[in-house]
C-alpha cells in the first residue's frame, strides 16, 4: 500500500491519507540516546505518542533499538506519524544500527562530551557515515543535528570549544544533560524542522498536504510545558 | 486495486522491498495469538454477562462471545418484519467500511437496535492507527429496560408478555458501567497489543539481523577463498620455479663436476699437488651444491604436487641394508659406530622404495652429522601397534579428534637414534621444517642444506605415515617414522 522513496522512509499512503516519517538517535555506546527518548516520552503530550518501546538487555543496555511513535492529524485531515527511534551504542551491534538507520529521514547524532570519548564519538561519526552510505543514504542531504550530551560530568569540553565547534560545524550543535531532561526537546525540535524543510523541498508537503511546517512543529510540540522546564524553542512556537 | 494508483503523480516510485524489518504494517490477526486473545474476551464476556464480537481492520472476525439472551433475538428472527430489520442491523455492524473511514475512527459508537437492547462499538487503536472494532452488546439500556413498543406494530403476532420474559436474562446495564468496562478492556487492548508488537518488531528485527551478519559472512568467507585460491596459486608458481631453476643450475653444474673430475684424473695432463688440491675443491664443493640443488628440487616437486610414488611391496630388510651401505663410509670417517636391531619376520609395506631408502639415509645421514666422534648410532626397525602422534585430521588433538583421529593401528616403526646434542623440546617440531636448523652456527659445523628433514617428513606424508623426534638435550635424539601396514 505504501510508496516509499528509496533513500528516505517518509511513507505515502494516500488512500488512508498517511504520512509516516523517521528520525534516528545514532551515537557511541551509552551516550544517552535512550534516556533522550524517556525524556521526550516524559515531556510530549501523551494523546500524541505512543508508548515507549525499549528492546534491551538485563543491564539496561540497547540491544535492537528503542522507538516511540509519535501522531497527529493535520487539519486537511492527513494522519502523520514520526517515529523516533535509537540504535544500539556497543560495536558489536552494526548490523543492527544499520538496518535501524534504514530509510531515515533525519538524525540526531548525540555525543559524549567527555574528553576521554573523542575517540568513541569520532569512530560512531565515521561508522553512521558509512551505514548511511550503505542505505543508500546521501550523508549530505539528509539533517543531522549534533547533541553533546553529559555537559554536567567533569573532563568535557569546554563551552568556548563548542562555542568555536558550533561555528564551524555544518551540523548544528546543541548542549545537553540528558538525564536531567536539559536539552533534549532543543535537539529533537530542530531535527524535527530540518528533517520537515527536507522533505518539504523534496515532496511539497506544503503545497500537496496542506501541511505546513507551522502546523507540523505545532502538533507535535503544542502541549510541551516549555515553561516550567525552562525550554526555549525559538519564536515559532510562543 | 494496483498500488500505482494509490500514488499521486510526483511522488517517489515504492523502494524495493527489503528494506522492511521494522516497517511492516502488522495487522490485528498477525499480532495476537487468537486462541489467547479470545480466552481475554471469554472471561471478559462470562464476567458482565454481555456478548463481544472483535473484528480486525480488514473485517476478519477474531472473537465472537454469546452470553444467553439469545432466545430473544431469535423469537424475533423467526418473523418477517423483525427478521428484516434485524438483518439490516447486523449489516450495519458488519459493515467494514463504515467504520474504519467514520469521520473519527478512534472514537465509541453507541448503536441502538430495534427491539430495544443496545450495542456498543468500540475501535480499537494502536498508535493512533485503526486496527479493528470490538462490538460489545447487546445490552438492556437502563433508563428504559423494556421491549421497543414499536416491536408490535410492526409485527402483530409477536407476544408482550413472551418479548418481556425472554429479555429479562439479558444483561441490564447503566451506560457509565458499559463505559468503565469498555474503558478498562482498552487498556488490556492496549498492553496486549504492544507487547504482541514488541514480540514481532524483536523477530523481524533478529531475523533481519542474523539476516544481513550471514550476508557479511558469507561475503568474507568468498573473499577468503578467492585470496587463499590466489595464493596457491603463486605458491605453486613459486615451487615451479625453484623447479625449473633448480633443474637450470644443475646443467652448468655437472660439467664443473665431470670437468673437475676428469682433471684429477690426469686426463689432461699431469698436475701438481697444489693443483689436485685445488681442483678437489672445486669438486667437493660442487658436489654439495649439486646436492642442495637436488634438495630443492626434490622439495619443490613435492610441494607442486608432482611427488608421485611408484607403489610397490617394499622389502625393508633389502632397503635398510642399502641405506646403510651408502651411509656406512661417512660413519666410518667420524669413527661413529652404527648398530641395528631389526624384528624378525617384518611385514612388507606398501610405499615407493627409492622414497623409503630416502628417508633412511637421511635420518641416518643427520644422526651423522650430529654424531660426535666415537658416538653410536642405532636402527631399530620394529613392528609396532599403536596411536599416532600427530593426529590425520590435523593438530588439534581434543575433542572427536582425540576420540578418532589417533586410533591405534599397525604400523612399522623406524628408529633412529643418535648420541648427539640432542634437540631442546620447543624445537622438535621445527626441524622438519625447510631451511631449518636447531643451531644456525651449527650449519657451518656440520654443513648440510636444511632441507632432509623436511624432505622426510613429505616422503613420511605421502606414505600417510608419521614422523616425529623425541630427544633429551645433552643426551642425543631420536627419529621416529612410522609407515602403516596395511594387512590383508
Amino acid at each position: 500500500m505504501a510508496a516509499r522513496s528509496p533513500t528516505s522512509m517518509v511513507q505515502f499512503n494516500l488512500s488512508q491519507r498517511e504520512i509516516t516519517l523517521k528520525v534516528v538517535y545514532y551515537g557511541p555506546a551509552l551516550s544517552g540516546k535512550t534516556t533522550n527518548l524517556q525524556v521526550v516520552h516524559q515531556l510530549l503530550d501523551p494523546q500524541c505518542r505512543g508508548r515507549l518501546m525499549t528492546l534491551d538487555t538485563a543491564d539496561d543496555r540497547t540491544l535492537f533499538f528503542d522507538l516511540m511513535p509519535i501522531f497527529f492529524r493535520t487539519s486537511q485531515g492527513f494522519k502523520v506519524k514520526l517515529k523516533l527511534y535509537t540504535v544500539p551504542g556497543q560495536v558489536m551491534h552494526n548490523s543492527t544500527r544499520r538496518i535501524v538507520l534504514a530509510g531515515s529521514d533525519g538524525v540526531v547524532f548525540v555525543a559524549d562530551s567527555q574528553l576521554k570519548e573523542a575517540k568513541a564519538n569520532q569512530d560512531a561519526w565515521a561508522g553512521m557515515m558509512e551505514n548511511l552510505k550503505e542505505n543508500g543514504i546521501d550523508p549530505e542531504q539528509v539533517p543531522i543535528v549534533i547533541q553533546f550530551n553529559k555537559r554536567d560530568l567533569p573532563n568535557v569540553r569546554t563551552d568556548e570549544e563548542m562555542e568555536k565547534l558550533r561555528k564551524s560545524s555544518k551540523e548544528p550543535i546543541f548542549k545537553a544533560v540528558a538525564v536531567e531532561g536539559k536539552g533534549v526537546m532543543e535537539t529533537l525540535y530542530a531535527t524535527v524542522k530540518a528533517t520537515f524543510r527536507a522533505l518539504n523541498a523534496r515532496y511539497e508537503f506544503e503545497r500537496k498536504f496542506g501541511l505546513t511546517e507551522k502546523e507540523f512543529l505545532h502538533s507535535i510540540f503544542k502541549n510541551v510545558d516549555l515553561q516550567s522546564k525552562g525550554i526555549n524553542l525559538g519564536e515559532e512556537l510562543a | 486495486m494496483p498500488e500505482s494508483a494509490l500514488v499521486a503523480p510526483g511522488l517517489p516510485p515504492p523502494a524495493p522491498a527489503a528494506e522492511g524489518a521494522l516497517q511492516k504494517q502488522l495487522a490485528l490477526a498477525d499480532l495476537v495469538d487468537p486462541e489467547s486473545f479470545r480466552e481475554v474476551f471469554q472471561s471478559y464476556a462470562e464476567l458482565y454477562r454481555v456478548g463481544i464480537k472483535v473484528f480486525d481492520a480488514n473485517g476478519t472476525k477474531l472473537v465472537d462471545v454469546r452470553v444467553g439472551g439469545g432466545e430473544f433475538c431469535t423469537y424475533l428472527f423467526q418473523h418477517g418484519p423483525t427478521q428484516q430489520r434485524c438483518t439490516a442491523l447486523v449489516r450495519q455492524l458488519k459493515n467494514q467500511d463504515y467504520w474504519a473511514t467514520a469521520e473519527d475512527p478512534t472514537r465509541a459508537a453507541v448503536v441502538n437496535c430495534f427491539s430495544g437492547l443496545r450495542y456498543v462499538v468500540q475501535p480499537v487503536v494502536h498508535e493512533g492507527d485503526y486496527m479493528g472494532r470490538i462490538i460489545f452488546g447487546p445490552f438492556v439500556p437502563q433508563e428504559d429496560p423494556k421491549p421497543n413498543p414499536l416491536l408490535r406494530q410492526w409485527e402483530p403476532k409477536l407476544d408482550e408478555a413472551r418479548l418481556v420474559e425472554l429479555m429479562s436474562p439479558i444483561r441490564r446495564a447503566p451506560d457509565e458501567v458499559i463505559n468503565k468496562v469498555i474503558e478498562q478492556m482498552q487498556k488490556v487492548i492496549a498492553v496486549i497489543l504492544f507487547t504482541s508488537y514488541r514480540a514481532a518488531m524483536v523477530s523481524s528485527m533478529h531475523i533481519e539481523s542474523v539476516t544481513q551478519s550471514y550476508q557479511e559472512l558469507m561475503e568474507k568467507n568468498r573473499r577468503m577463498e578467492e585470496q587463499n585460491e590466489r595464493l596457491k596459486e603463486l605458491d605453486k608458481m613459486k615451487s615451479n620455479f625453484l623447479a625449473t631453476v633448480s633443474h637450470e643450475l644443475r646443467t652448468p653444474l655437472t660439467s664443473i663436476i665431470g670437468y673437475s673430475e676428469m682433471l684429477l684424473e690426469g686426463m689432461a695432463g699431469e698436475i701438481q699437488d697444489q693443483q689436485r688440491e685445488y681442483i678437489q675443491t672445486i669438486m667437493e664443493k660442487g658436489e654439495s651444491l649439486m646436492k642442495l640443488i637436488t634438495s630443492i628440487l626434490d622439495l619443490s616437486r613435492i610441494e607442486s604436487g608432482n611427488l608421485k610414488l611408484a607403489l610397490a611391496d617394499v622389502d625393508l630388510y633389502a632397503v635398510t641394508k642399502a641405506a646403510l651401505t651408502s651411509i656406512v663410509p661417512q660413519a666410518a670417517k667420524k669413527k661413529v659406530e652404527l648398530k641395528t636391531d631389526m624384528d624378525p619376520g617384518l611385514p612388507r609395506i606398501t610405499g615407493d622404495e627409492d622414497k623409503v631408502r630416502q628417508v633412511l639415509i637421511n635420518l641416518l645421514g643427520n644422526a651423522v652429522k650430529f654424531t660426535p666422534e666415537n658416538g653410536t648410532i642405532t636402527l631399530r626397525v620394529k613392528n609396532y601397534f599403536g596411536p599416532r602422534k600427530h593426529a590425520r585430521s590435523g593438530g588439534d588433538k581434543t575433542g572427536a579428534v582425540a576420540l578418532f583421529g589417533i586410533a591405534e593401528e599397525d604400523f612399522v616403526r623406524l628408529e633412529v637414534e643418535d648420541s648427539g646434542p640432542g634437540i631442546p623440546e620447543e624445537l622438535l617440531e621445527k626441524v622438519f621444517e625447510r631451511f631449518y636448523q636447531v643451531d644456525n652456527s651449527s650449519t657451518r659445523v656440520h654443513g648440510g642444506t636444511g632441507l632432509g628433514l623436511s624432505i622426510v617428513k613429505s616422503f613420511v606424508d605421502a606414505h600417510k605415515g608419521d614422523v616425529w623426534a623425541e630427544s633429551q638435550p645433552g643426551k642425543g635424539c631420536k627419529f621416529v617414522v612410522l609407515f602403516p601396514v596395511v594387512r590383508t
